[in-house]
Formats: C-alpha cells, sequence, structure tokens
C-alpha cells in the first residue's frame, strides 16, 4: 500500500481524480476540503478568498495530480498546492492594492465579545508575509525549512520572520491590556 | 494556556455548503486551473544533492582554471538583487500600510429622471473570471441575478436575488429599496426603509459569541432619487432605467451596513458616467453597449450596458502596476426574460 493510500486518498481515488472524473473529485474533497478551507482561510485571512482558493485548487486537481509522484503523504502534498496557491492569492491582492465593493463584504462576522478577540484582532493586524509565516510554522506545524520552501525565502529568514511576528503579536496583546 | 496555544485554536469558519457544486459546475463548464509545481520532500532532496554536485564540479573547475589562468578583473558591486532579501514572493511594499482614501461627496448631480417602466424581469447569469496580464487566469464561478414582480405592503415591487444569497425589495415606481434581507451562515442582517430613514438589524451566532445590533440612520439626498443597497443586484435595476445617452453622467448613493459603519461608511456615492459606447462579444451574444464607468470613491469598474435592452452585459475591474496587469470580469453567459416565479 502505498502513503497515499494510507493518507486520506486511496490509489483508485486519485487515479480517477487524475482523469477528472467528478465523483473521485468530490470523494476527495469531501476528505480534505475542510482542512485545505481552513488553511487557506488562516493564510488569506477571509472566507471569499478562502473559497476561492479550494475552489482553484479542486478545479486545478486533475492537471496536477499528472506531477504528483505518490511518495510522500497525499494530504501533506494537498496543503502543500492549497498553501502555495493561497499565497498566490496574498501576493495578487497587495497587488491590486484595492478592495472592491464586495471584497468589503464581511461574509465572517467578526467573533464580538470574545475572549478570543484580541488575538485574532492581532493576527489580522500582522503584515501578510508575517502572518504567513506564523500560520505555517505555528499553527500548520511545517518546519522552517519547508516554510522557507513554499514562500521562496530562506530557513534563516522564515525564523527572523517568525521572530518579528511573535514580537508584534506580543506587543499588540500587551498594549491592549 | 498560553496564547501560542490559543492561537492553534482560534475559529476557523466552515467552507459553505455549495463549494463543492461551484467547484464541480466549474469543471463542467470547462474551466481549468494550473497549480503551482510542488516538490515532494523525496525530490527536493533529490534536487538539492543535483545542485551541490553541480557546485562542487564549478567550483573545481574555477579553481584549477583560475590557477592556471588567473584573471585581473573583478566585479564590483554587492550580492545579486535576488538574494539581499530573500523573498521574490513578497514586494517590500507589502510591508507598507496603505489608508484607503474616500471622497463621500457625489461628483455629479444625484440622478432623478429615470424611466422605471423599463425595468424589466427576468434572469441573468454571469461567468466570472479572473485574468493576468490579458491571460485567463481562473474561473471564479457563475452567478445569476433573478427579477419578479411582486407586491409588497401594497405597493408593486421588484423582488432581487442574486444567486438566491439574498433577497432586495425596491420599489417600482421610485427604484428607492423597501426591504433587504442577507442571511449568512450564522448571522442575518435584516434592512427596512423608510421615506426619508432607515432601520438595521444584525443577529448572529451563538454565546459567548452572540451579536445583536439595532441602528437607524436617515437616508442620504432627496426622497425622489433612487437609492441602491450595496452588495446587492439593485443597481442592475436601475441601470435598466437610466436614460443613458453620450456624455449621461449621474451619481447615486449606496447604503452599507450600519453594523459596520466604524469602518466602511453607511452611505457611499457611487459615481456613474458613459465614457463611450462598443460593440461586445460575451457568451451570451454579440451587444451594442454603453460603456459605464462607475466610481466608488477612488475605485474604480466598466459596466457595458445593452443599448436597447438595458442589460449589463459585462463588468469589469482593472488593476496595474508596474509589474503587470489584473482584471476581473463578468460576463453575461444566459438571459431569460421569462418572469420568475415570485
Amino acid at each position: 500500500m502505498s502513503a497515499a493510500a494510507t493518507s486520506g486518498g486511496s490509489e483508485a481515488q486519485i487515479d480517477a481524480a487524475r482523469t477528472g472524473d467528478p465523483e473521485a473529485l468530490a470523494s476527495l474533497y469531501r476528505t480534505h476540503g475542510a482542512v485545505l478551507y481552513r488553511l487557506a482561510y488562516r493564510l488569506t485571512g477571509t472566507a471569499q478568498d478562502a473559497e476561492d482558493v479550494v475552489h482553484d485548487v479542486f478545479v486545478g486537481l486533475p492537471k496536477a495530480l499528472g506531477r504528483y509522484e505518490e511518495r510522500g503523504s497525499f494530504a501533506s502534498w494537498l496543503k502543500r498546492v492549497t498553501a502555495r496557491v493561497a499565497l498566490m492569492r496574498l501576493r495578487a491582492r497587495t497587488r491590486r492594492r484595492e478592495v472592491g465593493i464586495e471584497a468589503t463584504l464581511p461574509t465572517v462576522a467578526p467573533p464580538f465579545d470574545s475572549a478570543t478577540v484580541a488575538l485574532r484582532a492581532a493576527v489580522d493586524a500582522l503584515p501578510d508575509p508575517l502572518r504567513a509565516v506564523l500560520v505555517l510554522k505555528e499553527i500548520e506545524g511545517y518546519s522552517h525549512a519547508e516554510v522557507g520552501e513554499l514562500l521562496g525565502i530562506s530557513a534563516g529568514a522564515s525564523r527572523v520572520r517568525l521572530n518579528r511576528a511573535m514580537r508584534r503579536l506580543r506587543k499588540t496583546l500587551e498594549d491592549g491590556r | 494556556m498560553t496564547w501560542e496555544d490559543e492561537l492553534r485554536k482560534l475559529p476557523v469558519p466552515d467552507p459553505p455548503d455549495e463549494l463543492l457544486a461551484r467547484i464541480l459546475a466549474s469543471r463542467a463548464a470547462g474551466a481549468r486551473v494550473l497549480l503551482p509545481q510542488v516538490t515532494t520532500a523525496n525530490g527536493q532532496a533529490r534536487y538539492l544533492r543535483y545542485a551541490a554536485a553541480v557546485a562542487v564540479l564549478v567550483g573545481f573547475g574555477w579553481l584549477v582554471f583560475s590557477t592556471v589562468k588567473p584573471s585581473p578583473m573583478r566585479h564590483a558591486g554587492g550580492p545579486p538583487i535576488w538574494s539581499l532579501d530573500g523573498m521574490p514572493l513578497f514586494p517590500t511594499t507589502v510591508l507598507a500600510q496603505e489608508q484607503r482614501v474616500r471622497d463621500v461627496r457625489p461628483r455629479y448631480a444625484l440622478i432623478t429622471t429615470t424611466v422605471p417602466s423599463a425595468v424589466r424581469a427576468g434572469r441573468w447569469t454571469y461567468e466570472a473570471r479572473w485574468i493576468t496580464d490579458g491571460v485567463f487566469t481562473s474561473s471564479q464561478g457563475q452567478r445569476t441575478i433573478a427579477r419578479a414582480a411582486s407586491v409588497h405592503d401594497g405597493k408593486p415591487v421588484w423582488f432581487m436575488t442574486e444567486s438566491g444569497r439574498d433577497t432586495v425589495l425596491v420599489d417600482q415606481a421610485s427604484l428607492r429599496p423597501l426591504r433587504y434581507v442577507r442571511p449568512m451562515r450564522r448571522h442575518l442582517l435584516i434592512q427596512e426603509f423608510g421615506r426619508d430613514s432607515m432601520v438595521e438589524w444584525f443577529h448572529g451566532g451563538a454565546p459567548p459569541n452572540a451579536r445583536h445590533f439595532q441602528g437607524s440612520a436617515a437616508l442620504p439626498g432627496p426622497a425622489g432619487s433612487p437609492l441602491l443597497v450595496a452588495w446587492s443586484s439593485s443597481i442592475d435595476a436601475l441601470v435598466q432605467a437610466l436614460p443613458l445617452a453620450r456624455g449621461w453622467q449621474g451619481s447615486v448613493y449606496s447604503i452599507n451596513w450600519l453594523v459596520y459603519s466604524d469602518r466602511v461608511p453607511a452611505f457611499t456615492p457611487l459615481d456613474l458616467r458613459v465614457t463611450g459606447s462598443d460593440r461586445i462579444t460575451v457568451p451570451a451574444g454579440t451587444f451594442d453597449c454603453w460603456k459605464l464607468e462607475v466610481k466608488d470613491g477612488v475605485e474604480k469598474a466598466l459596466v457595458w450596458v445593452s443599448k436597447d435592452r438595458g442589460w449589463i452585459v459585462m463588468r469589469r475591474r482593472t488593476s496595474s502596476d508596474q509589474s503587470g496587469e489584473w482584471r476581473i470580469e463578468a460576463r453575461l453567459a444566459a438571459v431569460d426574460t421569462t418572469p420568475p416565479a415570485p
């Protein structure tokens, strides 16, 4: 049994999805969609972007599976692809440097009156490059080398950014007390 | 529990129920997305080994060459630019915090002359797509705007909805909204409009995060001028009723959410101007259109409006910087002018 078969995607499912079979694609979505959506949401910070990221990942999955080597875990490969797409979207969003009328729609209301409000606000206020490292390292559990690979930076730069992100978070949280 | 632990437990929403259907619909419609290549850890290690071997060979060759024939030339300057920051993915401008500038005054005279009888019932389906540097990048799915005649409190109204996600009732005579309802996954927004004021209710969340808001505000502009409800399909109805012609221009207020008025002004004027005419072809056919510029403060979009039908045939928002141009377009894919069931 291959690693893929033990990680949420049977070989048969993956082979079928590779041909564009909607049933297989739906089955993979049901297994991995929620996890990937959460990752995309944490990286992009908005429900609309997270939705678009997961949409694009699954629409492009059959073709991308042609390059999947089936040596590592399928779930982990899929998460890395999703992280890449989310980071590309962050980059495009930064390039656009504008918020359209629809994009300003608060699709997820902030958790008012919650003890986590301050932390959520502090994380949201981080610049995208720092938040990306924080999410990938501290929440998703990637190593600095893996974070570096995903972001196109060195492992050392990843450490520096995490340190900056943590310092900013601490300062924001302490200032808010 | 430390805040680092809390960080890992920050609540994250679930994906919307309709996302899978949207994915399958996009696939069925022929949409394709080219995903970035991600090498596996094994693959990466192999490439690193190859790179190390190549580096050793190059280094050895350079050593031999410089020993045999030392060069008097030395390159001046620092390391290559790409190694300075190590972040090719994010331009340094990302770190800048840009304050959005908004001009809350209408640029043109408020629209008071419309042809409400020109508004028609029907269903308009749009295909949205993302285009980078003139090349199709990804599909953004379909949206359908439906409009049907109905009655509310004894008044003839237009009942409008966008992909079934919200409902707005608009007075057929004045084209002013009467009621707007937007259900969300865990929240509900309701706005009700009178002649010169509005009331808003916002409910949602489960304890201890439950949020309840009620607010009211006076409506801007004269009582006879139309109004739009932000993030709804109300602009589509208004556009059908506008007497568009070369040189036409006018402004209309768009009503945002009072609950978020600390972030987005409760009312923002949209400035509309005909900038020319164009014949365009979209999946629904070829149309002679007025090209209408819609400006919301500093942001701008272009809307192509069919000259003889008043339908919005295409919307486009473009942005660019020194590294390229990006645009999102929604093109009319299908029209059904059979009045939908109320």
